[in-house]
């Protein structure tokens, strides 16, 4: 039985050293039930100090975690992760760093 | 050093959520300068947002038998007799007041068909007294923040991370802090300081509380050198499945076993241990399994300690004895039951099978001391909300959170608005000060190889929830202190970040927080190695019993001369002045409970 992957492309921008924005892409393993909250944290462990707001940490009680996912609007900590999945910031124009918006 | 942005400010208040937000409303009123700091975003940070569905006040809408005075007598029980009664008395006053506020702020609670307040009845209390919302926390937030646009003498700074109280001897002169959205180190000079920061629930893997939940105000105060209370105590909300796993995602994570709460003891169920016992009856024969969160969870932690615990570390919990019609009319009259009971038959017949269940952290009892106008040991720093200790004793009574937050607010935005009336211009720190905390701030902003901030985290709350939860030995606690300072010696110095971006640098960000976390969990550890007797939420293994002849006393930790030093003193009191009295109304308390149902909705 083969596990189940999931490959997450990232929006990544840091005004400070970045000329222009870029996608990274990150995979890991897709666990039943996981949430795109997971998937982010798992990135920020297990690859790179990705820039994310969390709060509550679950359950939509905060909605800090609002970003764009395959190009919905959505909060990360409810939408469940699937095998591909595009994240970028609600409004790209206004990104302090990677999903962190000036909102 | 380059020279350092200064900002100056009659009243600077650290956390913008219930007690901050509440301060920042009542010191507005008296014309000063405000600056509220949050380190998010105001009303989508820390732990008043997930508040449940219920705040206490004693307005008798259901019950006209109760009172303040009642309220009193239940928070006194609830706390196992070593609550500070002056705050207690204060804030079971002054609760219906601030509550009201809130709702003339427009916050909406739960109306019976005659237009008054239902209030419903919790464990602890001896009259329906609970205000009731699904999702208040949103309904208090929101309310708050209607007011908070109105302030005019406000400036609010977010994302904006507080590092370390600035002193002129024995004054509080403000605070050293961080953007994060730039890096930007500077200085607030405040002639008055409110801390309003919350909990530390980020102590322990088994948790429900917010990622802000680090416990900064305890460090900041702590290594200001400000007096701390009964810092050993903390709640453990007993209702947290693991198995199988409902609500999933709610805990956020679930690799470290954090498990979502469960508010499943509201449906009377049976808790049962690895043998099939219903071991309530060795803990709490009368009240069985409607005692208190305190007893509870204590009660799973011993199961599990002597190895009465299912396979996960947890004991079973099950609603399977109540008739499948009881069930059907419990989801039809109450919608809370009918949330719990859908979210659990997702994945199991709740009518056939238990749910395997550990108690999570909730809610830190001890804290800042403070006195009635929530001044700390320190001149010109006041304490508002859930960093506070005191009021709660060793274990809060459910709903009791949200009060204390408002009336703490408000006497502490007055005071510290006072404070600063008395002053003609705002102090100054010594320099020095500023300088070795920019060296230890930068310092965190290392990039390489080296530990990871984020698995020093990891590994401190597999240790807190194995060691120090409601199970706690002297081995145990010493060998946590024993790690911690190791780990503040040796392992902190050497962690090292992936990226040195100043632009929201989260692992920078959480490098402060579990600084803060390794203090918090040091004078835990140490207030408890120091409390010979068990008064829960805190069970010690080794001394399983209460000890009133010896520990009817608050523990006191503070930070003398780079060490931790502890101390006792006397509880505050008021209206009972032995423990006799209070041991006799608690009994009185039990029996009466156990008597007479206590019912959710009417």
């Amino acid at each position: 039985m083969s596990e189940k992957k999931f490959i997450v492309k990232i929006f990544r921008f840091d005004p400070s050293k970045d000329q222009e924005p870029r996608y990274e892409t990150y995979e890991g393993p897709l666990v039943p039930k996981m949430n795109v909250m997971e998937v982010l944290r798992y990135v920020y462990e297990t690859y790179d100090n990705i820039a994310f707001r969390v709060s509550c940490g679950g359950g939509s009680a905060c909605g800090i975690c609002r970003i764009k996912i395959n190009g919905n609007i959505g909060l990360a900590c409810t939408t469940p992760a699937t095998e591909n999945m595009i994240l970028e910031p609600v409004d790209k124009d206004k990104v302090f760093r990677d999903l962190i918006v000036n909102s | 050093m380059k020279k350092v942005k200064k900002l100056e400010t009659d009243v600077l208040i650290i956390g913008s959520e219930a007690a901050g937000c509440r301060a920042a409303i009542e010191a507005d009123k008296y014309g000063v300068k405000i600056l509220v700091v949050s380190k998010g975003l105001i009303g989508k940070t820390g732990v008043t947002i997930q508040t449940g569905v219920t705040v206490n006040a004693a307005m008798g809408f259901m019950d006209p038998r109760d009172n303040p005075d009642i309220h009193f007598e239940d928070t006194i029980c609830s706390g196992f007799g070593i609550n500070n009664q002056k705050l207690v008395e204060m804030v079971t006053k002054e609760a219906p007041e601030k509550v009201m506020d809130l709702v003339s702020w427009g916050a909406q609670f739960e109306k019976s068909p005659d237009n008054k307040f239902y209030q419903c009845r919790q464990p602890g209390m001896r009259y329906p007294r609970s205000f009731y919302r699904r999702r208040i926390g949103r309904e208090i937030v929101s309310a708050l923040n209607n007011k908070f646009k109105t302030l005019k003498n406000v400036t609010l700074l977010e994302d904006t991370f507080i590092t370390k109280l600035l002193k002129d001897n024995d004054v509080i002169t403000g605070a050293t802090a961080v953007n994060l959205r730039n890096g930007e180190f500077f200085v607030i000079n405040a002639k008055s300081t409110i801390l309003a920061t919350g909990g530390a629930m980020q102590m322990y893997s088994s948790t429900r509380a917010s990622l802000d939940a680090t416990g900064d105000g305890y460090s900041l105060a702590y290594r200001a050198g400000a007096e701390l209370v009964d810092m050993e105590f903390f709640q453990f909300y007993p209702n947290n499945s693991i198995e199988p796993e409902i609500w999933p995602g709610r805990g956020g994570d679930r690799a470290r076993g954090r498990a979502p709460m469960l508010p499943y003891h509201r449906l009377y169920p049976y808790f049962y241990n690895k043998y099939g016992e219903r071991f309530m009856t060795r803990y709490d024969p009368l009240r069985m399994e409607h005692s208190p969160r305190a007893v509870m969870a204590c009660a799973m932690a011993k199961e599990v300690a002597q190895g009465r615990g299912t396979k996960n570390g947890g004991v079973w919990v099950s609603i399977a004895h109540l008739p499948q019609n009881v069930i059907d009319q419990m989801k039809e009259t109450a919608p809370w039951a009918r949330d719990i009971i859908i979210s659990v038959e997702k994945f199991t017949d709740p009518r056939i099978n238990a749910v395997e269940n550990k108690p999570a952290a909730h809610y830190y009892c001890g804290g800042i001391r403070i006195n009635e106008n929530c001044e700390t040991s320190f001149k010109g720093l006041f304490a508002a909300g859930e960093v506070t200790g005191g009021f709660d004793g060793s274990n809060r009574m459910p709903a009791n959170a949200i009060p204390l937050c408002l009336v703490t607010g408000s006497h502490a935005g007055k005071s510290a608005a006072e404070h600063a009336m008395l002053l003609k211009s705002v102090p100054h720190n010594e320099e020095s000060q500023v300088q070795t905390e920019f060296d230890r701030v930068f310092g965190l902003l290392n990039v390489g190889e080296g530990p990871r901030s984020y698995k020093i985290k990891i590994e401190l709350q597999d240790l807190m929830e194995e060691y120090a939860a409601s199970w706690r030995t002297e081995e145990g606690l010493e060998k946590v202190i024993r790690w911690i300072t190791y780990t503040k010696e040796e392992v902190i110095p050497k962690l090292r970040l992936r990226s040195e971006t100043k632009i929201f640098n989260i692992e920078w960000k959480n490098a402060l927080e579990i600084c803060n976390l390794l203090d918090c969990a040091e004078m835990l550890c140490r207030a408890a190695l120091m409390r010979t007797e068990t008064r829960p939420p805190h069970q010690r293994g080794d001394y399983q019993f209460p000890d009133d002849k010896n520990w009817w006393k608050n523990i006191i930790v503070k930070l003398e001369n780079g060490k931790t030093h502890l101390e006792t003193k006397p509880i505050v009191t008021t209206r009972f002045n032995t423990i006799e009295e209070i041991r006799e109304l608690m009994k009185h308390e039990a029996e009466a409970e156990a008597m007479e149902p206590r019912w959710w909705l009417p």
